[in-house]
């Protein structure tokens, strides 16, 4: 490693029980963790159909909208979910990024590409829907991003130089020489992957994490249904709207009391969502200790 | 291979059909099946009520043992539940141990270690309690456990370094040559590993298998609530105090009639625990399939 931090992310100490994770357990798919939350949506629901009212279907601010903005605050407050594992050392994202799924065409022909999208610790959620909306247009014109022109360009290369070319990119990635602009490129370097697969009418599934890149969550969401709910206590029955998330989690950055918290912190925003319509009350420390890069967000 | 045993396991013959395993899937993680199932623990709850009535917490038989308890009798009970795959052989575990971890402070900040605990085959709820707990206590302990002075060591090393020794602990596990010491302390050799999430009030997840080390076997536990249960047959729903879990298994080491059947073997000791108090009266011919080098007193 010539320099200190990445172009994404600065280098975080670590005690050596958690270092040595990077090392019996190397890569990210074979580190991962596969956790199923049922969230009841009903309040999440009434509020939207309340704030929509009257708008075009464009202008308008989805469920998923609102996972992603509560996802932003769950970062913000749980930096640790934010940081991840490149060449057996531990870095804080200096960026707060979401890789979304966009499909060009809504067919089985359609093109799928991911589009990475930057969000402010300090966003609303009207802030972050427009961001998302931005970027889904320009992931799905025929224009296409600068990331795959790149791929367009490797994949037309003979197989034994794009192999080469491949190898060398993880040699520069895991000695950290990797050039910031390829990374800033690359949706699969982000905090985290959000697949919604609810809108394609399925209901979730565990996807696997990438060892390319860095991104150690990866969210796969549900369909919204309506099912039976059990209190935990009475067992009583009724009947509620839910949505199933699907989290992949990488093991290695963050151990199950501090994922378990953050998972609270993500459920009351979702619970609570007329707090994402505000905007957050962050102290100077809160936000110093995400470390993020400046100008990464206009 | 220079020895034919490991200091940990004894070599085991195998079919060819279940020996090409470690050859399709040389890792544990690309042979991982993930099971999921729910327990009744109604009658647990009833009897560590009255076991536990005027004790101390220090004192008192939780859950997580039972559940222990319930493993280490399905293990004995199914012995291929304790056989591993290591440098693509099959191996007999010569022990009985169960890892879990154990934070110093129930915090974000509180340091986490592994811990391994050796149980003896006729191991009552009230052996396998007392075990865990001396194992716990000395964990929390301040002064570390002899695994973490050694990891504090190794990471130390340059990256370089690290990546050399890690390398040579892989080549001499692999080739059989690994000492007895280092694997005595590591707990990532061991028959089963525990994560007791429901301690912490969330839900079981699907764990991956560790290719370091040698447990074929990950079982996490999730909270303890009401829910329904169902008939199998008729549908009918009925509600019960309900534990979920999931369990992560190598897909080389048994088949699924066999891992069906000891999950079946795990969850008749769960429900109807009260057999867990005695101790199991084991034939010797039962003691001696497993082949155990090391049972603690």
């Amino acid at each position: 490693m010539i320099f200190r931090d990445r172009p994404d992310g600065t280098l975080i100490k670590v005690p050596s029980f958690k270092k040595v994770l990077t090392y019996t357990c190397p890569t990210r798919d074979e580190s991962s963790l596969y956790f199923k939350e049922t969230l009841e949506i009903e309040e999440a629901i009434s509020l939207l159909l309340e704030k929509n009212r009257g708008k075009s279907p464009e202008d308008r601010i989805t469920i998923f909208h609102l996972i992603v903005a509560a996802y932003v605050r769950t970062v913000v407050e749980r930096p640790m979910v934010n940081t991840f594992v490149s060449g057996h050392r531990f870095y804080q994202r200096n960026e707060i990024s979401f890789s979304l799924v966009a499909k060009k065409q809504m067919s089985d022909e359609g093109i799928e590409g991911l589009v990475k999208v930057k969000f402010s610790p300090m966003d609303t959620i009207e802030q972050v829907a427009a961001r998302m909306k931005k970027a889904v247009l320009v992931g799905k014109s025929d224009a296409g991003s600068s990331s795959e022109r790149e791929v367009d360009f490797l994949m037309s290369l003979p197989q034994p130089i794009t192999s080469l070319v491949m190898w060398l990119y993880k040699v520069l990635d895991t000695n950290n020489l990797m050039p910031g602009f390829m990374i800033d490129n690359d949706p699969s370097y982000s905090t985290a992957l959000i697949t919604n697969l609810g809108s394609i009418g399925v209901d979730g599934v565990f996807h696997h994490l990438f060892n390319w890149g860095n991104s150690s969550v990866i969210m796969a969401i549900g369909r919204v249904k309506k099912v039976p709910l059990y209190d935990t206590r009475t067992a009583d029955e009724r009947k509620a709207r839910v949505l199933d998330i699907y989290f992949t989690l990488d093991d290695r950055i963050a151990d199950g009391t501090y994922y378990s918290n953050s998972l609270k912190a993500f459920k009351r925003y979702m619970e609570h969502p007329e707090l994402l319509f505000e905007p957050p009350k962050y102290t100077k420390e809160q936000i110093d200790a995400l470390k993020l890069r400046k100008g990464t967000v206009k | 291979m220079i020895f034919r045993d490991r200091p940990d396991g004894k070599l085991m013959k195998v079919p060819n059909f279940k020996k090409i395993n470690p050859y399709m899937f040389p890792t544990r993680d690309e042979s991982i099946l993930y099971c999921q199932d729910r327990l009744d623990i109604g009658n647990a709850i009833g009897m560590l009520l009255e076991m536990n009535r005027g004790k101390t917490p220090e004192e008192r038989v939780t859950l997580f043992h039972v559940l222990l308890t319930a493993l280490l009798r399905s293990v004995v009970e199914r012995p291929m539940l304790n056989t591993f795959v290591a440098g693509q052989r099959y191996y007999r575990r010569n022990e009985l141990s169960f890892s879990f971890v154990a934070k110093k402070e129930l915090s974000d900040d509180g340091e986490e270690t592994i811990l391994k605990v050796r149980f003896n085959p006729n191991d009552t709820l009230f052996d396998v309690t007392r075990r865990t707990r001396e194992a716990v206590s000395k964990a929390k302990s301040a002064t570390g456990n002899s695994t973490e002075k050694e990891i504090d060591i190794v990471m130390a090393l340059p990256r370089f370094g690290i990546k050399a020794f890690m390398w040579l602990y892989r080549f001499l596990d692999y080739n059989n040559m690994l000492p007895g010491f280092m694997i005595d302390t590591d707990p990532l050799y061991c028959t089963t590993f525990i994560t007791n999430l429901g301690s912490i009030g969330l839900e079981p997840i699907d764990h991956h298998l560790y290719n370091w080390g040698t447990c074929g076997t990950f079982l996490a536990i999730g909270k303890v609530k009401r829910g329904p249960l169902y008939d199998g047959r008729s549908g009918q729903p009925r509600t019960a105090h309900v534990m979920d879990i999931r369990v992560s298994l190598d897909d080389r080491i048994a088949d699924g009639y066999y891992y069906g059947n000891s999950l079946a073997t795990f969850k008749r000791y769960v429900e109807d625990p009260t057999s867990l108090l005695k101790p199991p009266g084991y034939t010797k011919e039962q003691i001696d399939a497993l082949g155990l080098k090391y049972m603690p007193d």
